[in-house]
This record gives structure tokens, sequence and C-alpha cells, in this order.
């Protein structure tokens, strides 16, 4: 059976309805997929092996499995794929570990891959985020944490075109709200 | 039917300025407008560029789509589409729409092809009636309709999808189109469209390399609104301090914005550091030279960079100190906030006068001498000629105050001399030294704020305004205010200070408003605003700059800065105000006296008083309270109820004295009632405290001896008391327990860490475990389940506890209490500790040594423990039982729940007694057998009846993995110890009657 799952094909199906086939070893990247692919296949397959095991077995190695993705662009989609395809083997820290998670630097083939437009780096941080797939949105945060990291306001505003929603006043409460938080 | 046709049917153009709308279509596409309405238009506009064949986006990753995609590509954007109809556009915000300052932030490839674009959009009607704002309006109000017969499917909660949608749903009838659309207008995502908690965990990202500075999360605060709410989630759940002033400033950030306390997770008391300023023998003096831009971030990064680097070379300067809770607590007290007696204006004055070489005496400056500081003066005015006028009605202004009537006794008759002093300094820097030398770090030069300056003076000069004079620096104008008011005991003029110091500010504000023809105008504006602000939290700096320095310490504070001590009110409001509280830590948190301040009536908010006292008054202080009626909405830290005596900036003494005034006024009442009516020719009718002493000053042009003042306090609180024959106040004093009992009602908190303070006391400790024991059971019977520790793999099972660091606490070195570990570890510890603590006579009845002489009560014993047990527990054999206690009862305090925060004041006037009361809870010790480490079970038989179990490992072990294990162990071996000395003497003296042999 394990077997059969790792030679088994996925196919996603993106937003525009491209297709993208995948090893189901690497779907599985994404949490989201992984449980959706446990829950409803292998269920379905578990339920069909006590009718007649032989059968199933070999169908389910041989089947593809179709998979809509629809929020996530065909452009998106390849690039998570991609990503997913590199790190076939990698091992990432452990989820529930806060600590080394954050803290650990970004991958440096991440880093390459991430130099990507904004919105692009927003989409595939979206994405991660849909698909539940965490290093890599642990990847993106880092590197828009580092586009903002040591910039001034006004600097980050331009890097991200972001308005200024704030009239003076706004301004001026949440610096008098906020002041303890200076340094020394 | 489409909508395209629908638009184009209602053609206005609105203007010829295409280039201008182009433009704010653009900016709206990559601003970040929520509305669908915008990126409609910007839809439309790249249709029609797509069907002249111009591409307008090269970024748009899904260009190269092939057509034979349409369908597929179709239905999921229809299924989105639903969501239009959740979200309605209104139209009419369009117009409000900047249509400027964006351009120049986007990105240069895709301005310039969009200008080509808009060129050939020029010929294009249709595109024309799209931007006509009218039209819009109908289009947004069609294309829900329209999406509304296509089935509904999945919700998506992007906002971007859903333009993309109505983009589509809008030129359904264009098949080609709409497939075009969907590539294209497929959303610009921006930083802005990522879900709150991304930008959350990027923002954790980045603080967490910044070595606990949360200067950067400041600077996030401000970049927009989506920022805002997700940063400020990340600066509150953590956040740190390593300043009482810090502390005490948070503390009144929390209470005025108490949902923000509700962010808190983690508070960390444990790494206050005292005021003092070290500086290396190698570097020099902080400040040095005025001309620098930032001298007081540099000598932070100064001071900072050298308690980083090496201790050794680090010295600590007496005379300058960072600000501590005292001067916040203070900020309202002029003598206290005064700049003139900052440390750091005091310290700066002295190295002027070391750089000029005027004086050659030290630089103390505490004790200045006269004819220095005369010296002082004419070597800054030859520096800045151009305040030689101010100088010089500053001096004119001063000997008038020199009179040598009753100055207060903190201070000697030649005060006046410091104040010229740093007049004389501090006029030059204005701006940046306003107050307190808070900010340097606006991007002003000096030779602009001198310029500014003479203007200034120049516009003073000719205002021949009642004010003498109005100067805009903070410090000057206090010393107006000073010059005018004939000089009295200090704490009596205080409020008067404050108040003639900030009218003198308001009218200079308008005095400048009123000339801002200048070129400076705009820049003195911005800094009346700036300084008024200042003036009303004294220590808020300029508007300009993002950062705001530490302040320093008051002159008359600077003995205390060694401190870093924490009034219990403050950890109290904490406590009360962040009710989430996971993560606490006291450690190395030395408290300093507080008092609760129990008011017999409720005081009525200082506005009312002093708006009603204005209308009696002067007409410049009824200006004056129009003018900071706008500053009240700003900050309305006046408005916090003083619940604990350190909220006020009154001492002890002060309340003390109402309280005794108030019962002296009781005794007169009944005897002399014509004191009474001589007062209140007066008009006194005061409630407040605060509101007393201002009015003193309102009506009083006249001086008031010490004897008056203490008669018009009188005659103002019996005016409004007549009935009342209770003093006004009671100050009840607060201690550790108080703390223990707010820690009490924290019902989500996990960790506690109170290291190394001294303010734990045992029966605070006892108190504090036994009531969260009973709270835990009373609250639900079921949480106890969690706290039986069975467990079939004889392994300690740790789950939903809470844990307590009480390490090296109390006033004895090794209580057995002072250690850290789980929750049950400590309820076992304190029962062990009841038990170590009798007497060799209830220790004997405890554990049956006189009846476990008889050996026919032994056999009952054991077999009545046996029966026991086996209802308990089954699975200890009667052997293993080592020792068994019979049941015994430990009182505590049992503290009644607290009231919530929000209900303070009711809350003051319920005695502290009455939230406690005595409670037993009944215990039973058996000791077991273990062959595995010591551990410990507590088995609940009902709310207040507990079984402690300990399974005393049968040799001695030295590794323990939770520390209060050893403790357990060790007092677990010392009460069998004692029992075994018991018993064996019991046996002696008992051999000669029964020949009985203890086995055990």
């Amino acid at each position: 059976m394990s077997d059969a799952k790792k030679t088994q094909q996925v196919v996603l199906v993106s937003g525009e309805g491209e297709q993208f086939s995948v090893d189901r070893a690497i779907a599985e990247r994404s949490i989201l997929l992984k449980n959706y692919l446990n829950d409803m296949h292998d269920h379905a397959a578990s339920d069909s092996d006590s009718d007649s095991d032989s059968e199933s077995n070999h169908e389910s190695s041989t089947e593809t499995i179709t998979m809509p993705v629809p929020n996530v662009r065909s452009s998106v989609l390849g690039k998570i794929v991609e990503w997913a395809e590199h790190h076939r083997g990698s091992t990432f820290p452990d989820e529930d570990d806060d600590d080394s998670r954050k803290s650990a630097p970004v991958d440096a083939w991440d880093r390459e891959f991430l130099k990507v437009d904004q919105e692009m780096l927003y989409e595939i941080i979206l994405a991660a985020n849909y698909l539940n797939i965490k290093p890599l949105l642990d990847a993106g945060c880092k590197v828009v944490a580092e586009m903002i990291r040591g910039r001034s306001p006004e600097e980050i505003r331009r890097t991200f075109n972001i308005v200024n929603d704030f009239t003076p006043e706004e301004e001026a409460a949440i610096r008098r709200e906020n002041e303890w938080a200076e340094d020394r | 039917m489409s909508t395209a046709n629908l638009s184009s049917s209602s053609i206005t153009i609105v203007g010829n300025n295409y280039h201008r709308y182009g433009t704010s279509v653009f900016e709206q596409l990559y601003s970040e407008s929520q509305q669908s309405n915008s990126r409609l238009h910007a839809s439309f506009l790249l249709d029609t560029d797509d069907e002249e064949g111009h591409i307008a986006r090269t970024a748009s990753p899904a260009v190269s789509l092939t057509s034979t995609d349409t369908v597929m590509r179709h239905s999921p954007a229809l299924d989105s589409s639903s969501s239009l109809l959740i979200k309605p556009v209104s139209p009419v915000k369009l117009k409000k729409q900047k249509y400027s300052s964006l351009i120049s932030t986007s990105s240069k490839v895709i301005k310039k092809k969009l200008k080509a674009d808009l060129s050939s959009i020029h010929l294009d009607s249709d595109s024309f009636s799209l931007f006509s704002s009218k039209s819009s309006a109908s289009l947004t109000a069609q294309s829900p309709v329209q999406s509304s017969t296509k089935p509904l499917s999945t919700s998506i909660s992007n906002p971007s999808e859903i333009v993309s949608c109505s983009g589509t749903s809008a030129v359904v009838s264009h098949p080609k189109l709409t497939f075009r659309k969907l590539q294209r207008d497929d959303p610009f995502k921006t930083i802005n469209d990522l879900p709150v908690e991304i930008l959350v965990n990027v923002i954790q990202m980045i603080d967490r390399h910044n070595n606990g500075s949360q200067k950067v999360l400041l600077a996030l605060l401000s970049i927009n609104k989506n920022f805002y709410t997700s940063t400020k989630l990340v600066l509150y759940q953590y956040p740190k301090f390593n300043s009482t002033y810090r502390l005490a400033q948070f503390v009144t950030s929390i209470r005025q914005n108490p949902e923000n306390g509700l962010l808190v997770k983690t508070l960390d008391l444990s790494s206050l550091k005292p005021g003092l300023v070290t500086t290396s023998s190698a570097v020099t003096t902080p400040i040095t030279s005025d001309d620098e831009l930032s001298p007081i971030n540099s000598a932070n990064s100064n001071s900072s960079t050298n308690v980083a680097s090496s201790s050794a070379n680090l010295k600590i300067d007496n005379d300058i100190a960072y600000a501590g809770w005292r001067d916040w607590r203070l900020r309202t007290d002029p003598l206290y906030s005064s700049p003139l007696l900052n440390t750091m204006n005091l310290k700066r004055v002295s190295s002027n006068t070391n750089n000029s070489s005027v004086s050659n005496s030290t630089s103390n400056s505490s004790t200045p001498k006269r004819n220095r500081s005369s010296s002082v003066t004419s070597f800054m005015s030859s520096l800045h000629p151009s305040i030689s006028h101010s100088e010089n009605i500053l001096g004119s202004a001063t000997p008038s105050s020199s009179s040598p009537s009753s100055v207060s006794p903190t201070t000697p008759n030649n005060s006046n001399t410091p104040l010229k002093r740093s007049i004389s300094n501090t006029t030059p820097l204005s701006k940046t030294t306003s107050s307190s030398s808070l900010t340097s770090n606006t991007s002003k030069t000096w030779s602009n704020l001198r310029s500014t300056l003479k203007n200034k003076y120049q516009k003073n000069k000719q205002l021949s305004s009642p004010m003498p004079s109005p100067v805009l620096t903070q410090s000057s104008t206090f010393s107006n205010s000073r010059s005018n008011s004939p000089p009295n005991s200090r704490s009596t003029r205080s409020s008067h200070a404050t108040r003639s110091r900030n009218s003198s500010i308001s009218t200079t504000a308008t005095a400048i408003t009123t000339t801002t023809a200048t070129t400076v105008s705009t820049r003195a504006r911005a800094h009346s605003a700036s300084s008024r602000r200042s003036s009303v939290s004294t220590n808020i700096n300029n508007s300009n700059s993002n950062s705001t320095a530490h302040p320093y310490c008051n002159k008359y504070l600077l003995k205390y800065a060694s401190y870093c001590d924490i009034p219990v009110g403050y950890i109290l409001h904490l406590l009360q105000s962040c009710p989430n509280l996971i993560n606490l830590n006291l450690s190395n948190v030395a408290l300093a006296n507080d008092f609760r301040i129990v008011s017999k009536r409720n005081i009525k908010p200082t506005n009312d008083a002093m708006t009603k006292d204005s209308q009696s008054s002067l007409p410049t202080l009824r200006e004056f309270e129009q003018s900071t009626s706008t500053l009240k909405k700003l900050n309305n830290l006046r408005n916090l109820d003083v619940i604990y005596l350190t909220d006020s900036s009154k001492d002890y003494d002060y309340y003390e004295k109402i309280n005794t005034s108030y019962m002296n006024k009781h005794k007169n009442l009944l005897t002399t009632p014509t004191t009474m009516r001589r007062n209140s020719n007066a008009s006194l009718e005061q409630t407040s405290p605060e509101r007393w002493i201002k009015s003193t000053h309102v009506s009083s042009s006249f001086t008031i001896s010490p004897v008056n003042k203490r008669s018009i306090s009188t005659s103002a609180i019996m005016t409004s008391n007549t009935q009342n024959v209770t003093p006004p106040y009671i100050l009840e004093k607060l201690t550790g327990n108080d703390i223990f009992n707010s820690i009490n009602s924290l019902n989500s908190l996990q960790n506690i860490h109170i290291e190394s303070t001294v303010w734990c006391r045992s029966l605070i400790i006892k108190n504090f475990i036994f009531n969260q024991l009973l709270n835990l059971t009373s609250n639900s019977s079921s949480v106890l389940e969690n706290y039986s520790y069975l467990d079939n793999n004889d392994n300690l099972s740790i789950t939903n506890d809470k844990y307590f660091n009480f390490k090296k606490s109390g006033l004895n070195r090794h209580l057995n209490w002072a250690t850290k570990g789980h929750f049950i570890d400590f309820i076992a510890l304190i029962v062990l500790d009841e038990l170590e603590n009798l007497d060799d006579l209830d220790l004997e009845d405890l554990f049956s040594i006189k009846r476990a002489r008889d050996p026919l009560n032994h056999l009952q014993l054991l077999k009545y423990l046996q029966k026991k047990n086996s209802k308990h527990n089954s699975k200890y054999r009667s052997t293993d039982i080592i020792e068994s206690s019979e049941k015994f009862n430990i009182s505590f305090d049992r503290q009644i729940a607290l009231p919530t925060s929000s209900t303070s004041n009711e809350s003051n006037n319920c005695n502290s007694d009455s939230n406690s009361e005595k409670q037993t809870i009944e215990f039973q010790l058996i000791v077991v057998n273990s062959s595995h480490r010591t551990r410990i079970e507590i088995k609940k038989i009902d709310n207040l009846k507990y079984v402690l179990i300990v399974k005393l490992c049968n040799r001695q072990r030295r590794d323990f993995e939770i520390s209060a294990h050893r403790k357990i162990d060790r007092s677990t071996r010392r009460i069998l110890s004692r029992i075994k000395e018991l018993m064996s003497d019991d046996l002696r003296r008992n051999l000669g009657g029964n020949n009985y042999l203890m086995t055990i």
C-alpha cells in the first residue's frame, strides 16, 4: 500500500483549470492535501479493500487522483509544485517547535526561489497558507520579514506600496499609546 | 444584456484631463483600496487595452494561457463571484479617494506602459464612460445582480478575487473578453492582502532578531492600520520593559486602552533596571556639545554599549539618571516634571560651563552659585545673540520672583538661580529640549532652530499680550508663571503653575497661528502643537520623531535612581487589566509601598471641576479651558480613576491631611460655625483634592499663608460633606498578599515565576496554593482529574498543570516551598510543611503511635489501612505502606473572588478584610514505598478532603526531574524519621509493660 502511495499520481487542478501531475508524496507536502487524500481516498480504498482486496489495491496504484485546488492560480501552483519537487527529500524543523522554526535562516535555494515579484510572493504565501505547507509559508514570511527589517516606516511604505491611512491625530495617539515600548 | 452596454449608454465625460483619470485608476489599482469599484475601472481599462493589442501588465503571470482553457477558467471565477453579494460596494466612496502621491511609489516599468496605454485610450469612448463615476455606480450596482444568477458555491474571502469576478460578470456577454479578464484582473496582490495571522507571523520573524528591542515593532505600528493591528498583537503579547518609567507608562497605557491588556500573554518584570546612568571613564560625559543633532541618542548608545561591553570601566554617574516610575507618577507635578530640574538639563548646563571654561568650579549642578550662573548667562547670550532679547525679559522677570517669603523647604532661597541658568541654556534648545530633553531626533538642524526662535521671539515682542510675553519653550514659560505667582509653599503652588504654564503655552500657540504668514509659521505651528501635547502629558515627545529617548530623572528624585522597585498598585493594575496572562514573571521585583485609596465619596473628575472654576475666574483661564478641552480628548490621562496611591501624584501625607483636617473640621463645625462662614466667602465647593488646590490659586491673587491654606482646605471639604462623618479616604496598605489574590483570579495563568523576592511569605504562599486548589475544584469537578496523577505506566503525567517557581523567595533561606515545581508539588510541600511544624504530641496523635503500641490495635489498623486503600487504589499492598496518618485539617484564608477591574470603584468600598474568611481543608498523608523516583499523588475525596500519597523511593537518590520533588523527598524522610524516633521513644517508655517489637 505504501509503495502504491508513493508512485501514485495526483493531478492538481489550478484555479484556471491547468493540470499538474505530481507524485503523491510531493502533494503531501501540503498538509491540507495530505489530510484530504488520507481521508477521502484511502478511506474509500480501505472500504473497497474489505470488499475485494487485490482489485482495489491494483486500482489505487494506477488510478490518478484528481484534486482541484481552485484557490490557487496556475502560475502559483506551478511554483509550489516546483518547490515541493526540490524539497522532495528535505526534512524541516519540527512544526511545533516555534522557536527553531522561526529563528532558522532561510534556505539558500528557497531564497533564490522566492526572488519573484511581490505579488507572486504574496500569492505563494497565501497558497502555502491555504495548502498548509508550513516550511514554504515560513520561508515566504521570512523573506517578507527581511524586506521589512531595518527600514523606516516610510521606506516600508514605499517598498510595499502601502498607503498611510492614519491621520496625524491617530499617529499621535498611537505613539502615546505605545510610548512605553520605546527603548531606554 | 451586458453591463458594458448599460454603462456606455450613460456616458458622461466629466473632464478632459484624461491623463488625470488614468492616473487615478492606476493609482487605485496599486493602492490598497478594497473597493472593487475602482478595480472594476481598472479591469475595463485593461480590457480595452487588450483589444488594441497592448499588454499592460507584463508582471501578470497568467498571460500565457491558451483560449482552450476558457471554460475551465471561467467556472471557479464565477463561483467566487458570489461573494460580491456579500460585499456590495458603495460607489460614493470612490470620490473620496485621493488622486495623488502614489504614482511615485509604483514601479517604473508599469508606469511607462500604462502611460502608453492611456494615450491609446483617449480614442476609445467606452473606456471614458467607465471612468465617470456615475456610470461606474450603475455598473457596480449591476454586477451583483448579474452574479446572483450564477450558481453560488464556495465563498472566497480574498477580496481581490472578488474584484476579478465582478469584472467577469460585468462583461459576461463577451466570452473572449471574459477569458482575458481572468488573467488580467486578477488581483494585484499586495502585502495588505495577507491575512492578519500571516502578517503576525512575518512580524514575529522580524521581532525574533531584535534582541528584545521593540523599536522595530514601534516603527511598524505606524505604517498603516493593517500593520497596526498585526503589530499590536505581537507587541503586546510579550511587552518588555527595562525601566520602571516605561512600566509606569505601560500601566497607564493599558488602563487607558483596556483592549490592549487582553493581548498580553506574558508579563515579565524581572529585567527591570535601575535608572543609574553608567559611563565609562574613557567616554566623556554624555553630552559635550549642544550642537550635536541628537545628543541624547548618542548618549544612549554610548551608555548602552558601555553597559554591554565592559563593566570594568563603568562608573556610575552621580549627577544624572534615567527616570523611574516616580517621575511618571509626578509628571503633572510642576516641581518634579519641570525640565529645569531635570538632571539631564542640569548636566548639560554644567557641561556647558566646562566647555567655555568660564567657571573653574566643579560642575556640581546641585548647588549652583549665583555668580557662576550669571557668567553662564553671559556666555550663553554671547553664543546665541539672537536670544539676548528673551534673556532680558526673563532677566527682568526673575528678580520679582526672588521675594524670599516662604519658599519650600526643599529649595533654598537661591532656587531662582538654577532656573535662570537653565533657562539661558534651554532657550536656544527650544525645540528639542522643550521638556526634559526628550527627543532630539528631529531632522531639523540647529541653524533652523535658531532662526525659528528668532522669529518667534520677534513675534512675541510685538504681541503686547497681558501675559508677560509668552515664550515658546515649556521651561521658560514655566519660569514665567513662576515669576507671576508669589512664591508660596511649593506643593500648593504646583497646580497653579501647571495651569499657568499650560495657558501661556496655549496663548503662545494662538499667537503663532495668527502670524502664519511668515515662512516659519508652519514649522512653528507644528512645534506648538507638539509642545502643547507635551505640556499635557509632560514627556510626550516631539511628534516628528519616531522614537522617544528615555527621559531623565528629576533632580529631586535622583536619590531613588538606584532603586528599581515597583509599587504594588502597578502590579495589581497590570494583573487586573491583563486577564489572559499565561506567563507571569515577578522575579527580582522589589515592592514599593502602596495604598489602596478607599474613597467614601465619589470623586468628580477633575475636568468638571476645572471648567466650573474657570467660569468664575480669569478670562485667560477660560480660554485655556477651551484650548485644553480638545487636548483632553487626545489625552485622557487625568480621567483615570485613582485607585491606588501611586495613581495620583499626591503623597500619603496629603490624604492623611485631608482626613485629619476633615475630622478636625467636624469638631469645628460643632463648636465654631463662624469660621466656616468666613471661609465660604471664597466660594470653594471642591470635592476633589486636586480641585481645591487649583481654585485656591485661581481665586487667590493674594498670598496664602500656610495657616490660611489649611483653613481653606478644611472648609473645602467641609462644605461638600457636611453629612458624612467618616473621613473621606481610607488608605489601605497593599501587601504581597494582594498580589497573590490578584493572581488567583487569573485563570489562564500557567507559569508563575517569583524568584528572589522577599515579599513572598509562607503564609501568603499557603493561602495562595490552597485558594488555587479550591478555585480549581469548585469551578468544575472534572478538573481534578488532571490532578490525580495516576498513570498505568508509573510515569508522572503532568497535563494542564500550572508551573510555579518561587526559588530563593521568602525571608528565610531554605523554605520548603522556595523551589520550583508544579502545582501539586506545592500542595504536597505545604502539607508536609504543616506536618513538620507539628509538635511531637500532635504528630503522635496523627500517626497513631500510641495506638500502634497495642498489638491488637495495630492489626486492626493494618486491616483498616488495607480496606481504606483498597477503596482508593487497590494497587498498594499493605506492606508497601510505610506510614499513614489520620486526617488532619489545614486552615487558611479563603479568598472570596476578587471583583474585576471594571468594577474597581465598587471594590474600593469593600474592605479587604471582608474578602477572606477562614477555611479548612482536610488532608491525609500516606507514604508508600516505591522503587521508582519519589513521586506524589493527590486524590480528591471531596471538595475539601484530599489524600496526599507520597510514593517514596526506597533508596536515596539525588537526581530529580523536578526540584520540588527533592524537597518533597527530603521533607517526607524528615517526617518519617521523626515518627520513627517518636515510636522508639514510646516503645522504650513502655518496654516493660508490653514485650512488643517493632518491625517496621
